[in-house]
């Protein structure tokens, strides 16, 4: 451990990101399989611009951002209110301010800034896994050959897409991990209020997820 | 270093006057809320009913957060139980104030929290969990953290609670041996009388008010 701080930030990274690739990609693949069948039940298999259109605009606006969201909030949401509850109560954080360490500095920031990267990064590999995973599905079911489905990638890619993508994980990443930390701090006396606060976290995120989504799809 | 004149608390209720200067002392509650309390005040956690506590010649009650934090940079604390951080392991916790206030480089920091460790007999890997040390063991720890600190004032928290009195009799020699701990100002806050035999320093007795 050199840098105390990067060391926390580091782990949250870890827990937050890395520790939840298989659960991110296996989901963002099963994801984007159902998403395929109900796509080319409407459009048709046959279809690729369609289905690739289709498949893009909920996989990158939507669905990726959204649902690894949903991950980090049910892992590192709870776990970071608790943890950090715990602390208070066990008078930790008393330690730490009272060796002239701040809390802000050693045990939010880090916090914050790494469960955003690893929204972020989890996002992406939701949307990988989810894209490509449907279409292999989709040539293996049509006659239409994978390239295909490729070209038509690039055909539909755009870079507002991506920017949607990335502003969304990011704002959610630092909204779950927020609230979490406010919950997780908030605790008063009792040991009772962390299973509380860890709900309460949970929800409030879960709403303000919700909330922002909207927000960001009416600009 | 410490100076309290007329310090009244919620529990401190007789007005509490000492001054602590270069060397051991020690102070005396007979409650754990009052010695608590006086702790509290004097890391500025808790400002005083009345009374003034002057630290490193500032007043507490008229600094800013920011110079709070730089004097409690300087105070080197041992917690009863240690005051350990459970998500570090033993070595994380030793190392961390050293390493958050950047008193020496990682290298040398490691070089000499490693041989203090052996001094302090430590025998478990340093990267033990802290729910699997002792009582005594966490406080070694919490010892560790504070000698690799190398701060002004060293304030000893009711650290002999829960310990033997072999583990006391080992801390007290401990702390005595080291030379790097010459020249500081230590303080002890004490709330068991029997406690007195270990610190043969100045000792404010509250209930009291004798010198020793």
């Amino acid at each position: 451990m050199r840098d105390p701080r990067a060391e926390v930030l580091l782990r949250q990274i870890y827990f937050t990101g890395l520790q939840a690739l298989p659960l991110t990609a296996l989901s963002g693949l099963l994801i984007g399989l159902i998403m395929l069948l109900e796509i080319s039940s409407i459009a048709g298999i046959q279809s690729a611009g369609v289905v690739v259109k289709l498949l893009l605009w909920l996989n990158l606006r939507e669905m990726g951002p959204f649902f690894t969201g949903l991950i980090i909030l049910t892992r590192s949401g709870t776990a970071i209110a608790t943890e950090l509850s715990t602390m208070k109560l066990n008078r930790e954080l008393f330690y730490l301010e009272a060796m002239g360490i701040k809390i802000g500095n050693y045990l939010v920031i880090p916090r914050l800034i790494g469960a955003s990267l690893s929204s972020i990064i989890l996002t992406v590999y939701f949307q990988l896994f989810g894209l490509f995973g449907a279409l292999f599905l989709a040539s293996l079911l049509s006659s239409i050959p994978f390239s295909e489905y490729g070209e038509a990638i690039i055909a539909n890619f755009s870079f507002q897409q991506m920017a949607v993508t990335f502003s969304k994980s990011l704002l959610f990443g630092l909204a779950i991990s927020g609230i979490s930390i406010w919950q997780g701090l908030s605790v008063k006396k009792s040991p009772t209020e962390i299973p509380q606060r860890a709900t309460k976290a949970v929800t409030g995120s879960l709403f303000t997820l919700f909330l922002l989504d909207v927000i960001i799809n009416l600009l | 270093m410490i100076k309290c004149t007329g310090l009244q608390g919620e529990f401190i209720k007789e007005a509490l006057n000492i001054e602590v200067q270069k060397g051991s002392w020690a102070i005396y509650f007979k409650a754990q809320d009052e010695a608590d309390e006086f702790f509290e005040m004097l890391l500025g956690f808790k400002k005083p009913l009345s009374g003034k506590l002057i630290l490193m010649n500032k007043e507490l009650n008229t600094i800013s957060k920011e110079e709070l934090f730089a004097l409690r940079k300087r105070i080197g604390i041992v917690f009863p139980g240690g005051g350990l951080i459970s998500n570090l392991r033993a070595w994380e916790n030793m190392s961390l104030p050293a390493l958050y206030h950047r008193v020496d480089s990682f290298e040398i920091i490691k070089e000499k929290g490693l041989k203090l460790l052996e001094e302090l007999g430590f025998k478990k890997p340093p990267l033990t969990r802290i729910s699997e040390l002792t009582i005594f063991e966490r406080v070694l720890i919490g010892l560790g953290r504070v000698f690799l600190l190398m701060p002004d004032i060293i304030i000893f928290h009711r650290i002999f609670e829960g310990l033997s009195g072999e583990e006391k009799g080992f801390i007290y020699s401990f702390i005595k041996s080291r030379k790097d701990f010459e020249g500081k100002a230590m303080l002890w806050i004490l709330t068991q009388k029997e406690e007195e035999v270990f610190i043969p320093a100045v000792i404010f007795d509250t209930n009291e008010e004798v010198a020793k």
